[in-house]
């Protein structure tokens, strides 16, 4: 044989290898496999919606959920909980991750702003924030170390505004119910949950000039399994049309 | 202050059937067999039991009439004496005693005096301040019985007051409470399966067999002329059934005898007892005089006597010495013959 | 030693669960930041939230023992018809997660509450968002302790002893208090201790049923899982105290009612 025609053979047996091990070579491959999010309490409810979006578009892959409030997933990671992707409601709560270089890169993908929740038929007739310094009045808000709760602090404290909640809740969902019930009067909450309980709570919405705006980060946990499909899962969250419409349904706003 | 008792009283298969009376001032004893409605009797007395039917009278008042009338066991003026003593164990001898009276409504003092006099009169006054743990049981029966009496109670109910004592406790306790049992006033009835109880204690036993009351009388009636089988175990008698006439008793399931009631006639008792009879390897020979032959079934040693239960017509019971049964190498199968004199077997119409 | 006479086969399993109980105990402990902690628990809201938790604790006790005791006793004697149903029931609240127990409370004493709802209508009173509130949900979830312990005692209480009361001449009254009860003490102390530790460690109906807010509502639980969310050195500062607190209490009753049960 000469040296042309071995030549031509290594080239054969090289892609032919390679068409035996596609991994190996680099080339596009289909995403697989399963994830662990941990959310932020208040994306219960969008979240399973990407995902369904997610793996309808790359059938093979699995999500799965973890909700509660922002510090505690956030904690979670830290203490090695197996997470591949985690979503807060809080920007400096992220930054907490990034610096014990748990998780790298966070991407703004949703931005929510608050509302006043109130029972169906609004019995107590509010209509302004001034209206929640009434004597008497059961106002809940989230503690503050909840993303909901510390910008409802914030929202009180640059309007000025004197008010008594009656209850600190650990997690918004449990201040929407309370509101539902009707054991609250008013309750400050995301829009995005005013949306999602529907007509079960009525809601008044507050001038964006009064309003604070909570920013919502993802980022892979540095120490995923499954690195891959955890950045293609983040990257459609933040950048494709689907997911971006559904968030749009559900009341997020765009962060940028 | 008499007691009128007639009533019924069923629970699931068990009736009680009572009518009876017991005299004022005098100690009547209850015997029966294990679960022939005793205590219950006891109970329904001290009014911790309903009657179904009925009425219960002390004295002149009506303390149970069903279904109206229902007198508490706090109302009742009774003092009852429980098996095993029921003693309040978080509380002292004394404070036990004194319960009643401050129940009652006695001062703290009133109630401490009472409990003392009490004590002295049971001799009982150095366990004044022990507690029911720490008191052996011929000490628990008295401190019952002086928390009992410290209400001054019309009625005394006891409750088998001796049945947890061992043998020996059993005797010197009897005695004693012959003596406060004798000196109390009101009525005392007492529940027990013992037959030397009712023997000492009793002015008058009530035999109770099964719910029903099937024999009442003095103790030597009742040893006389028991009416039962049971009572004649009871008493340590032989009682035969049969047919007299004429002088001879024919005995239902087998076997003749001469007796001395000649005229007698029809179904009747007799009742023959144990030491009257003697027992002998060859037929003995001799007029006026019953004889015949059976098997030793049993041999069984009382205190200063054997106990021969016999297989014959009719079955009997003899006592004999152990010397006799070592001189006539008596056991268990050996056959034997059985003598008794005419005059020793007392027949009776029911 | 004792120990060596203990069969081996009940020895090894016993000191497995010490240790399982006690090494988070342990850990805990070795996890605290001792030089903080004079400041963390001397703080207004620390402090505020232990009274808060010794308060309502000691009330929910309080109330279970006025409530649950007579129940108890009317279980024991089987006075009321159903009395199988009826001790399935006093049960539920143990095997209810104590979320749900907050809810129920709050759809029978909330403001739109089936009994709530009538009381606030009609005398503008309200539960939820009080410490009456805090009192009322931890006696909901603690009372079933009380009761089924101190049923246990009083069955094994024989009627003869309240027998022989009555005929000593002692009303109903009388009988419960100087017999019954005394007889029944060291199930009765068991009771009620059992009770109170599940009082004060109460979280779940608590928040659900009265909310949470500093010196009216945030007790110890509360403000530990609270501080959880921002400053884990703080929530474990926290849970020290309330671990101090109960063991202490624990170890003093044990030396004085265990004495009496020996003798």
């Amino acid at each position: 044989m000469n040296t042309i025609m071995r030549g031509l053979l290594a080239v054969a047996l090289i892609v032919g290898l390679g068409a035996l091990f596609p991994s190996a070579s680099g080339a596009v491959t289909k995403p697989s496999g399963e994830l662990t999010v941990s959310a932020a309490a208040s994306l219960t409810d969008v979240f399973p919606v990407i995902a369904d979006a997610f793996q309808k578009r790359f059938p093979g892959t699995e999500i799965r959920f973890n909700f509660a409030g922002s510090s505690t997933i956030m904690n979670q990671v830290i203490a090695g909980a197996p997470v591949d992707v985690i979503a807060t409601a809080s920007e400096p709560t992220m930054r907490l991750g990034v610096d014990t270089r748990i998780v790298a890169r966070p991407l703004l993908f949703a931005k929510n702003d608050l509302a006043i929740a109130v029972p169906a038929g609004n019995p107590e007739n509010i209509k302004t924030l001034t209206d929640l310094q009434r004597n008497g009045l059961l106002l809940g808000v989230c503690e503050t170390v909840v993303p909901c709760g510390s910008a409802a602090a914030e929202m009180f404290f640059n309007n000025k505004l004197d008010v008594t909640p009656v209850t600190r809740e650990l997690d918004v969902r449990s201040l929407l119910g309370k509101v539902i019930s009707g054991d609250l009067d008013a309750g400050i909450v995301y829009i995005t949950d005013v949306k999602a309980a529907g007509s079960k709570v009525e809601f008044i919405e507050i001038p964006v000039k009064d309003n604070v705006v909570t920013t919502y980060p993802l980022a892979i946990v540095s120490d995923s399994k499954n690195t891959e499909l955890a950045e293609r899962f983040v990257n459609f969250v933040r950048f494709s049309t689907t997911s971006q419409g559904i968030l749009r349904a559900f009341g997020f706003a765009k962060p940028w | 202050m008499k007691i009128l008792a007639n009533f019924t009283l069923t629970k699931g298969n068990f009736t009680l059937d009572i009518d009876t009376t017991v005299s004022a001032g005098t100690v009547t004893a209850v015997l029966g067999p294990n679960g022939s409605g005793k205590s219950t009797l006891l109970r329904v007395l001290a009014g911790l039991q309903l009657i179904d039917s009925g009425e219960i009278v002390f004295g002149d008042r009506v303390v149970d009439a069903a279904p109206s009338i229902h007198v508490s066991p706090q109302d009742r003026c009774v003092g009852v004496v429980f098996q095993d003593y029921a003693l309040f164990p978080h509380l002292s001898v004394a404070e036990n005693i004194a319960f009643g009276p401050r129940s009652l409504g006695a001062s703290k003092k009133e109630a401490r005096n009472v409990a003392r006099a009490q004590l002295e009169s049971l001799g009982i006054t150095e366990l004044s301040a022990r507690r029911p743990s720490q008191i052996s049981g011929g000490q628990g029966q008295r401190v019952a019985l002086a928390r009992a009496l410290a209400t001054q109670p019309d009625v005394l109910l006891l409750d088998e007051p001796l049945a947890a004592l061992d043998a020996q406790t059993r005797e010197s306790v009897r005695t004693e409470l012959e003596r406060h049992i004798k000196a109390f006033t009101g009525c005392v009835v007492f529940v027990t399966h013992d037959p030397l109880d009712a023997m000492l204690l009793a002015d008058r036993v009530i035999i109770l067999e099964n719910g029903s009351i099937t024999q009442e009388g003095t103790p030597s009636e009742l040893a006389a002329r028991p009416a039962t089988d049971y009572v004649a175990t009871l008493m340590g008698v032989n009682l035969i059934r049969g047919y007299a006439h004429d002088g001879l008793l024919q005995v239902d399931g087998g076997g003749v005898l001469q007796i001395s009631q000649r005229s007698l006639e029809g179904q009747v008792l007799a009742v023959l007892r144990p030491e009257a009879i003697t027992l002998h390897l060859t037929q003995p020979q001799g007029s006026a005089r019953n004889v015949w032959r059976g098997t030793i079934r049993a041999l069984t040693p009382m205190h200063d006597r054997i106990r021969v239960s016999i297989d014959a017509s009719p079955p009997v019971v003899a006592t004999v010495t152990h010397a006799s049964v070592a001189e006539l190498k008596l056991s268990v199968g050996t056959s034997i013959w059985v003598s008794a004199k005419t005059l020793t077997i007392e027949a009776f119409t029911k | 030693m004792r120990i060596q006479r203990a069969p081996l086969f009940l020895l090894i399993p016993g000191l497995v669960a010490l240790l399982f109980l006690v090494v988070p105990l342990i850990a805990l402990i070795a996890q605290t930041p001792w030089e903080a902690f004079p400041k963390i628990i001397s703080s207004p809201e620390a402090l505020e939230a232990l009274r808060l938790s010794l308060l309502t604790s000691l009330a929910a006790t309080g109330l279970a023992a006025v409530f649950g005791i007579p129940m108890a006793w009317l279980l024991a004697r089987e006075v009321l018809p159903f009395t199988g149903l009826l001790r399935a029931l006093v049960i539920v609240p143990l095997l209810l997660p104590p979320v749900v127990s907050g809810v129920a409370l709050l759809e029978a004493l909330g403001r739109r509450g089936l009994v709530g709802g009538f009381l606030y209508d009609n005398f503008d009173i309200t539960f939820p968002f009080t410490t009456i509130g805090v009192v009322i949900a931890t006696t909901f979830v603690a009372m079933p302790f009380l009761i089924i312990t101190l049923e246990g005692g009083f069955r094994s209480l024989h009627q003869r002893y309240e027998d022989a009361a009555a005929t000593l001449g002692a009303n109903s009254r009388r009988i419960f208090f100087r017999v019954s009860v005394p007889m029944v003490a060291p199930a009765a102390i068991a009771g009620l201790v059992l009770c109170w530790a599940r009082a004060l460690g109460e979280f779940g109906a608590t928040i659900t049923f009265a909310g949470n807010f500093p010196g009216v509502t945030q007790t110890m639980p509360l403000a530990v899982y609270t501080a959880l969310e921002s400053d884990r050195s703080v929530a474990i500062a926290l849970s020290l105290v309330l671990l101090l607190v109960s063991v202490g209490v624990l170890v003093a009753l044990r030396g004085k009612y265990l004495q009496t049960r020996a003798s």
